[in-house]
């Protein structure tokens, strides 16, 4: 990689089907097709793996890989993470999905924007600011004294309001979050490219999955349907690919 | 993709109306076009009301139909079922016939959507002889997938939060994406005139009712219709529902979601094309005269759509 990817880079576009064997060799042989794509100066760094339940695989059974760049993050020390999140879909009943990690070294990691990577410190400033500029935001948690929780493809982000403020966005509150939606990377790139805000459909659709108080996550879903407006718009100035299509009006909030 | 262009406003149209007593309660039914015409019976989704039929009665009166709309009991402007909220979509189809009786209609066409659509298929099984086709949209015979346990608890009060706010996303959720931005606000926002209780009791007998059984015995000509975009809907279930019926046909709209009639500005001409199609053509049907209806304008819009999302 000589310049950093975009979260919305879809990856593995030419590749083949692949006979089903175990997950493990199943994702070692994706991760080794992605780090042949990124460059040979990528290393794997991590992988996560979760398949539908259909631990053996037949072996007359063909998985497609489809792929995407989730998030990019500069770490310290010059290197550079690019998340990618994999679905394999058999043609019968195999599923499974991997989040990698691949490592790179860079010349600076100052020129690489954190608004790459959803979650991340950077990223939660930004959305804080934005947010607390919104008053139509505001008026949606005028009632709300509490913590409103989401987690994009892992990395959690704690909104802690109170009387139609936002005191802060960060990874962990003191006291935690009322509740917490799930977002899947790949369904988050999904979300913030979309030609419209698609929150709702998305929910109706189970890809995204919510746990902690259920009253205060419906009472709520207006204002993460405007969380999502902004992050669409932080998106759009990011440059993640797809984000182009983004047709919103309201997104001139803040 | 493509936007559907709604190029006709609004015009101002004149109707009758009916207060019925039914179960001795006031009965609200609106009444479109020519008493003479072929008695076409519109029933709407879950907790709305006739209104839905607002931008489309006229339009199925001018191709040739007597547009008979009833608010179903505890909906829009009739009253509550003595019993209080309906949650069997049976009592329904039985005041769908108790409405056509006392205007003295024997045959008609049926078209229901959601839960009407649902209750479309009951009377096709329930009162075929009577109907000259049945229209149901948006809904399959098996017990639609929704939680009962979480519906039953939001009848009360305290355990509905933003039930305003769900109702408008959830019914911007579904409209299609062929529909413009300013008429899927208008459906969401008309919506939002629900009564709460009404509408998830509704809704439960959405996940209670379950009419496959019949299917193979309903004798009317019946067109089971799905928009592609229909998130609350299983197409292939509803597929299958058509071909267990023996004069059954499927039909999907690309581009469209759950609420056709709000959504399709050729409504009326393509809800007479399905019945003319259905099995209806050259029988004693008692259809209107085809000079009225442009069936083919339906086949080149679904062209049109398809040729533009390909």
């Amino acid at each position: 990689m000589t310049t950093p990817l975009k979260p919305g880079r879809r990856l593995l576009a030419d590749a083949d089907a692949l006979a089903a064997s175990s997950p493990l060799s199943l994702a070692d042989s994706v991760a080794e097709a992605i780090g042949q794509e990124l460059g040979q100066s990528v290393r794997l760094v991590s992988a996560e793996l979760e398949t539908n339940g259909e631990a053996q695989t037949d072996d007359s059974e063909l998985v497609s890989p489809s792929a995407v760049v989730t998030a990019v993050l500069p770490q310290k020390g010059q290197e550079l993470r690019t998340e990618v999140t994999v679905h394999l879909e058999g043609d019968a009943a195999y599923s499974a999905s991997v989040r990698f990690a691949f490592a790179e070294a860079i010349d600076n990691s100052d020129d690489v924007s954190e608004l790459l990577c959803p979650g991340s410190a950077g990223w939660n400033s930004a959305l804080r600011d934005r947010l607390r500029e919104d008053s139509e935001f505001s008026t949606l948690i005028e009632a709300y004294d509490g913590t409103i929780g989401i987690a994009i493809g892992g990395r959690p982000v704690h909104f802690r309001c109170y009387r139609g403020h936002v005191l802060e966005v960060v990874a962990r509150s003191i006291l935690g979050a009322d509740f917490v939606l799930s977002i899947p990377g790949d369904v988050f790139v999904d979300l913030v490219t979309a030609e419209r805000n698609r929150f709702m459909e998305t929910a109706m659709s189970g890809r995204m999955r919510s746990s902690g108080s259920g009253y205060e996550y419906l009472r709520m879903t207006s204002a993460l349907i405007r969380i999502i407006d902004h992050a669409r718009a932080m998106a759009v100035t990011a440059g993640y690919v797809g984000s182009e299509r983004v047709l919103d009006t309201n997104l001139q909030v803040a | 993709m493509t936007t559907l262009n709604y190029t006709n406003a609004p015009a101002a149209t004149t109707l009758r109306a009916h207060q019925l007593i039914i179960d001795d309660r006031i009965a609200f039914v609106e009444d479109w076009g020519d008493i003479d015409a072929t008695p076409l019976l519109a029933v709407h989704t879950a907790g709305q009301s006739g209104v839905q039929y607002r931008h489309v009665a006229a339009d199925l009166a001018a191709v040739g139909y007597r547009v008979i709309v009833p608010d179903l009991p505890g909906h829009g402007r009739t009253e509550p079922a003595k019993n209080g909220p309906v949650t069997d979509l049976g009592e329904y189809a039985r005041f769908g016939l108790d409405v056509l009786d006392q205007l003295g209609i024997d045959r008609f066409v049926a078209v229901g959507c959601s839960i009407g659509g649902k209750i479309t298929i009951d009377l096709a099984g329930r009162a075929g002889e009577r109907i000259i086709a049945a229209i149901a949209m948006a809904a399959g015979s098996r017990p639609g997938h929704v939680s009962l346990r979480g519906l039953t608890r939001e009848l009360v009060d305290i355990s509905t939060p933003s039930r305003g706010d769900r109702t408008y996303w959830g019914t911007r959720a579904v409209v299609g994406s062929a529909i413009d931005e300013e008429r899927r606000e208008l459906i969401a926002r008309m919506h939002c005139r629900e009564d709460p209780i009404v509408s998830n009791s509704d809704l439960i007998g959405w996940g209670r009712h379950d009419v496959s059984a019949g299917l193979p015995g309903v004798t009317c000509p019946t067109v089971l219709v799905a928009g592609e975009d229909d998130l609350w809907i299983d197409t292939a279930a509803i597929r299958r529902d058509a071909e267990s019926i023996p004069r059954g046909t499927f039909v999907l709209l690309p581009g469209i979601g759950h609420y056709p009639m709000e959504e399709m500005p050729d409504f009326a001409e393509a809800v007479d094309s399905w019945v003319r199609s259905a099995g209806t053509r050259g029988a004693d049907t008692d259809l209107p005269d085809s000079g009225g209806a442009d069936s083919g304008s339906v086949d080149r819009k679904t062209e049109e759509l398809e040729a533009a999302r390909s």
